[in-house]
């Protein structure tokens, strides 16, 4: 239909509907479903005032250090919003997919790519150029046949209580390669997580937890950063010293690593940009904060 | 003053029921013809042929949603005025791009008749649909709001409002199939393609 008829066709939209479109909005409060726990580990340092950051969906709730001693609680809690995709309205590919199992016990997935994965579920990730130049890191190992091997991406299924599939898991992992085109690691890894929530539930089944002994000496939001293109993420600045007994080096190393909360087109992604060590003065790159969030701000904007 | 009075000042005439009409809705109106109209002089023509519109139509129109009704007017002429003038905000254009892809192909012929039952086709769709996606989808769509300002007035973020439209054309495109607005010559393949 040409841009004139859609216009003149609205022109015939039935005028309550238009004087209702106009009303202030209700201010909907939102479900919060919790969906990533941090740092729960036995020694952290004070983090102050509990306070809550909401923006773009996402909020972002920070706890006191007597709440910390507790030793169950995390440094933060992360909520979102979500959007809710119904099964019917992904893939007829993943619809055959989880039908063929019970839905307790549907296989894991695995991919060589993201856009594989991707155009599996039929969610609309836009490409990234960034990600596509990066190197990927297969950190997923299966057996097939008897044979081992690894690989890049990885989706999970998710049930509820009600033996129904509720949300289903994309994860993949990338090396970014920096500014240089020499090859050289720049020491950030990148991981890319994306969580489709088919339905609402009740149970409170989103934790991921990053375990470990770590130190949280820094934590906050760093900024509500916007792409050229529009999208809105919520940026969490964590800087984590560890020590490094268990590699045999008696040693601390600060790990920085700045993760990108956003939706995008219904999916609830996470993007992490960690960046360890003394990083690489001789190639005169910017030490490791400015660098994780150099890569992470450069991946983000390259989604188109 | 109730929509009823106002009504009721222009069937008697009264000489200031432009005046009541224009301190009423002309904010309203005026942001109606300024989304739809790049030139500040078309909005300000736009908005006195709309006032003569109401004069002339009232009585004996008594319209039930006075707003609607009006909106309707002040949109009908400033897409006239744009069109006559060449000029246009692009958001206008991209809006109604945006929709018609969901939208049979009309025949010139029988265009007026067929955009009536069109547009009261969208209402019944829109009657059946969650009230914050039937706003977000006329803000976009009628109001010519960009996906910003749309997500903005929504308190949502601009990815969940692209979604949320993204989802609903679709879903309409599927309801005019069932409804045989879509099995026109060439339709065949729409009606394939949004299942």
């Amino acid at each position: 239909m040409e841009r004139e008829q859609v216009m003149n066709v609205l022109n015939h939209i039935d005028p309550a509907l238009i004087e209702a479109a106009d009303l202030p909005v209700k201010a909907r409060k939102p479900r919060w479903t919790r969906i990533a726990l941090t740092a729960a580990c036995l020694c952290l340092a004070l983090l102050g005032v509990v306070y809550a950051v909401e923006s773009a969906g996402v909020r972002i709730t920070f706890f006191e250090e007597e709440q910390l001693a507790d030793r169950s609680l995390p440094g933060y809690q992360i909520e979102i919003a979500p959007d809710y995709i119904p099964l019917e309205q992904l893939s007829e590919e993943v619809q055959d997919y989880v039908a063929a199992y019970p839905a307790i016990d549907i296989p894991d997935k695995y991919f060589s790519s993201l856009p594989d994965a991707v155009e599996f579920l039929g969610v609309g990730l836009p490409d990234n150029s960034v990600l596509e130049q990066c190197y990927k890191s297969y950190g997923h190992h299966i057996t097939v046949n008897g044979k081992e091997r690894t690989e890049h991406c990885i989706a999970q299924f998710f049930s509820s209580s009600e033996g129904e599939v509720d949300s289903i898991w994309l994860n993949a992992g990338y090396l970014w390669s920096g500014p240089d085109d020499s090859g050289v690691i720049r020491g950030v890894s990148l991981r890319l997580s994306g969580k489709v929530y088919l339905k609402e539930t009740d149970i409170e089944d989103d934790v991921m937890l990053k375990g470990g002994f770590y130190n949280l000496a820094d934590i906050g939001i760093e900024e509500v950063y916007t792409t050229p293109s529009g999208l809105e993420a919520t940026i969490v600045r964590t800087l984590q010293t560890f020590n490094s007994r268990s590699r045999q080096r008696d040693t601390e190393e600060n790990l920085y690593s700045y993760t990108a909360y956003f939706v995008l087109n219904g999916v609830t992604y996470q993007l992490c940009a960690m960046s360890g060590g003394a990083v690489q003065p001789e190639h005169g790159l910017p030490p490791a904060p400015e660098l994780a969030l150099t890569a992470l701000k450069e991946t983000l904007d390259a989604f188109s | 003053m109730t929509d009823e009075e106002l009504i009721e000042r222009f069937f008697a005439r009264s000489e200031d029921a432009v005046e009541e009409l224009r301190s009423q809705y002309g904010a309203y109106c005026r942001a109606i013809a300024g989304r739809l109209l790049s030139d500040g002089r078309d909005v300000e023509e736009c908005l006195s042929d709309c006032w003569m519109a109401v004069w002339n139509a009232v009585p004996p129109t008594r319209p039930e949603h006075f707003k609607g009704w009006l909106g309707a007017i002040v949109r009908n002429r400033a897409l006239a005025i744009g069109r006559q003038n060449r000029r246009r905000p692009e958001t206008v254009d991209e809006a109604a791009l945006e929709l018609a892809t969901c939208l049979p192909a009309g025949e010139d012929a029988h265009a007026a008749a067929e955009a009536a039952e069109l547009g009261q086709a969208i209402s019944s769709f829109l009657r059946q649909q969650k009230e914050e996606v039937r706003t977000v989808f006329l803000r976009r769509y009628w109001y010519a709001d960009s996906v910003e300002e749309a997500a903005r007035r929504m308190g949502w973020p601009v990815s969940r409002t692209k979604s949320v439209l993204f989802r609903t054309r679709n879903k309409l495109k599927v309801y005019l199939c069932q409804e045989g607005f879509l099995n026109g010559a060439g339709a065949g393949n729409e009606c394939a393609e949004s299942h």
